[in-house]
């Protein structure tokens, strides 16, 4: 498989409704999980594109729409290092052109996570997670309820109670 | 012999119950700190790497600060409030040091609400005058709060009464009764102690200002920092003068790899610069502008989606991948949003967790550990912060309504700008350093002409 004949290739891949998209073989090297697909059943072999769209089951079409949009922008980018290192990650090194491409309503950034998670591509999950972080951060509860439309169901007496003890206790 | 069933050494019967519990490399074992509350059991040669992040590996953080009074008299002050029970509210508002104040005060507040009697026994040799705060439950101590309340101060005082009338008796000073009193002498007569004293003695008035006065706080906002292992006795001035230093331990519970972020941002790079990180303006303490921080807050598009997507309901490992971006402040925060979440944040976060053991009193000076608590940490490293020069605050200044500007009415004087006054200066050694040349040049001739006239009077 040369890389010059690979990038001229398109590859099909199907949402959950149905919905197919074409998409070059090598922006979708992104995800590992199509990536290897491809590899393990010998689809690179041939140069054709592949008569049957590869079904991606968990990812409905607005979604995999996106999702392809962000691989598009980003298939040049030098592969992410990969820190395995415990500590808290930063948040505050999101490209500007994905911050634009996150402003979305709430529902659609976590399915984006999801549909990250699901097609395994590190990059995304990366920045939606941490979009997600930044919307956390840096708030009381009371605004993070508010940012997450979110019920308090605690009683006032509960809510002294674990502020005090900050404690949750084993069952 | 037989085989070991995790690690297949051969062995003899006999041993392989004391192999397993004891030995095999391969085994599964409880974390070693199980009686501190760790659930995990695993390979024992893998307990090495764990430890490090065994949730239960906790230490309690042992740094104290120290809280001075504003004026001798907030002292019985804050016992009639410890009786009464009257505490300040921590406004999340205010300024960070008038916050931290408002917790310190309260602190003290609640240790005057324990008798005298409690008090006095749980002085040490560190701190003979006032116990560590938070004072500690101690065996056998089943005195009431209210108890010995009313004589407290009077207790005192009639010691200090006792000490004085001690101190002015005539032979007080008697070198011999010092030395062995037990033996028959003739007293040094002649008390000089307390003439000694009136003269040294130099009364500054202690007024209350009117910063504290409005804030109703009776210790000072500036946190003292004395050494943990310094005695807090008459070596320190405040205590000499009569004041009382209270001293306020921090006993938080760190989980034992977070301890060094614990200790800079919550001690070492907070509490410990407090009095530098504030500044406040001068005529502050007299006026007392507050200017409550304005929160932030924008509103993002609130689940528009037909989704059902939420934070609520997000497969377990998104909160795990999310907990690795947040510190843990805001994961504590999180875990106070409501049940569901709470819950989440104790699985998913589990990482970011510790466990304490909780112990129980049975019968006085008997504990039992009696259940064990998850918590959340709370301690993060330090935000990266970046002095800068208070522009603002001198800019104010000259606008503030309450400046009260020093006027001279002495006449201006002028003064050469700085490029001037250089180019003058130069000018002046130039001529000078010319005038020398001159002058020694003509010094030169002078000499010359000098040997010139008495050659020509050898030639007469």
């Amino acid at each position: 498989m040369t890389e010059t004949a690979a990038a001229e290739r398109n590859i099909k891949i199907s949402s959950s409704d149905n919905e197919v998209f074409m998409v070059p073989r090598n922006v979708i090297r992104l995800s590992t999980t199509i990536n290897t697909l491809l590899q393990d059943l010998g689809l690179d072999e041939d140069d054709s594109t592949n008569p049957e769209p590869i079904p991606v089951q968990n990812v409905t079409a607005p979604i995999l729409k996106k999702v392809i949009a962000w691989c598009q922008y980003h298939y040049q980018d030098a592969a992410p290092t990969d820190d395995s290192d415990n500590r808290e990650k930063r948040t505050d090194d999101i490209a500007s052109w994905d911050v634009e491409f996150l402003k979305v309503d709430q529902g659609t950034l976590f399915e984006l996570i999801l549909a990250a998670n699901y097609l395994d591509i590190k990059g995304l999950l990366d920045v939606t997670c941490k979009t997600v972080a930044n919307m956390i951060k840096g708030k009381s509860p009371e605004e993070i309820r508010r940012t997450f439309n979110i019920k308090n169901d605690f009683t006032p007496e509960e809510e002294e109670q674990i502020r005090k003890e900050n404690a949750w206790c084993e069952d | 012999m037989t085989k070991c069933k995790h690690c297949h050494i051969p062995l003899h019967l006999c041993k392989v119950d004391d192999h397993i519990s004891e030995v095999c490399r391969r085994a599964p074992v409880k974390c070693p700190n199980k009686v501190n509350g760790c659930p995990i059991t695993l390979i024992r040669e893998k307990i090495s790497t764990h430890l490090p992040v065994c949730a239960a590996s906790v230490v309690v953080c042992s740094r104290d600060r120290c809280r001075k009074l504003n004026v001798k008299e907030c002292k019985l002050q804050l016992k009639h409030m410890g009786r009464r029970q009257e505490y300040l509210p921590v406004r999340e508002d205010d300024e960070l040091d008038v916050q931290l104040a408002c917790f310190d005060q309260n602190l003290i507040v609640d240790s005057y609400h324990a008798s005298r009697a409690k008090r006095v026994r749980q002085r040490d040799d560190l701190h003979p005058a006032h116990p560590l705060i938070p004072l500690r439950a101690m065996p056998y101590d089943s005195s009431k709060p209210t108890e010995g309340l009313d004589d407290s101060s009077e207790d005192e005082l009639r010691e200090k009464r006792e000490k004085l009338k001690k101190s002015r008796m005539v032979f007080a000073n008697c070198y011999m009764c010092q030395v062995d009193p037990s033996v028959q002498h003739l007293h040094t007569l002649g008390n000089g102690t307390d003439i000694e004293k009136l003269k040294k003695r130099r009364r500054t008035p202690q007024v209350l200002d009117e910063f504290h006065r409005k804030l109703n706080l009776k210790v000072s906002i500036a946190v003292e920092n004395v050494p943990e292992s310094t005695l807090k006795s008459e070596n320190i001035r405040e205590i000499k003068k009569g004041g009382t230093l209270f001293t306020l331990k921090c006993l938080k519970t760190v989980r034992r790899v977070e301890f060094g972020d614990h200790a800079l941002s919550q001690h070492t790079q907070s509490i410990d610069q407090m009095n530098e990180m504030v500044s406040r303006f001068q005529t502050d303490t007299s006026t007392l502008t507050h200017q409550p921080s304005s929160v932030e807050f924008t509103e993002r598009g609130v689940n528009q989606g037909s989704t059902e997507l939420n934070i609520e309901n997000l497969p377990l490992w998104v909160y795990e991948s999310l907990a690795k971006y947040l510190p843990s402040s805001s994961l504590y925060n999180l875990s106070l949003v409501n049940k569901k979440i709470r819950q989440i944040v104790f699985i998913g976060c589990n990482p970011r967790c510790f466990v304490e053991p909780v112990w129980k009193t049975t019968k006085p000076g008997e504990w039992k550990q009696d259940s064990f608590i998850w918590k959340v940490s709370t301690s993060e490293a330090p935000p990266a912060l970046v002095w800068n020069v208070p522009v603002e605050l001198s800019q104010h200044i000259s606008k503030c309504s309450y400046f009260d500007p020093v006027l001279y009415v002495e006449k201006m004087i002028p003064v050469f700008p700085r490029n001037l006054e250089k180019d003058i200066w130069n000018g002046f050694t130039n001529e000078l350093s010319e005038r020398l040349i001159r002058a020694e040049i003509l010094e030169v001739q002078d000499r010359v002409e000098q040997a010139e006239l008495e050659e020509e009077v050898f030639d007469f």
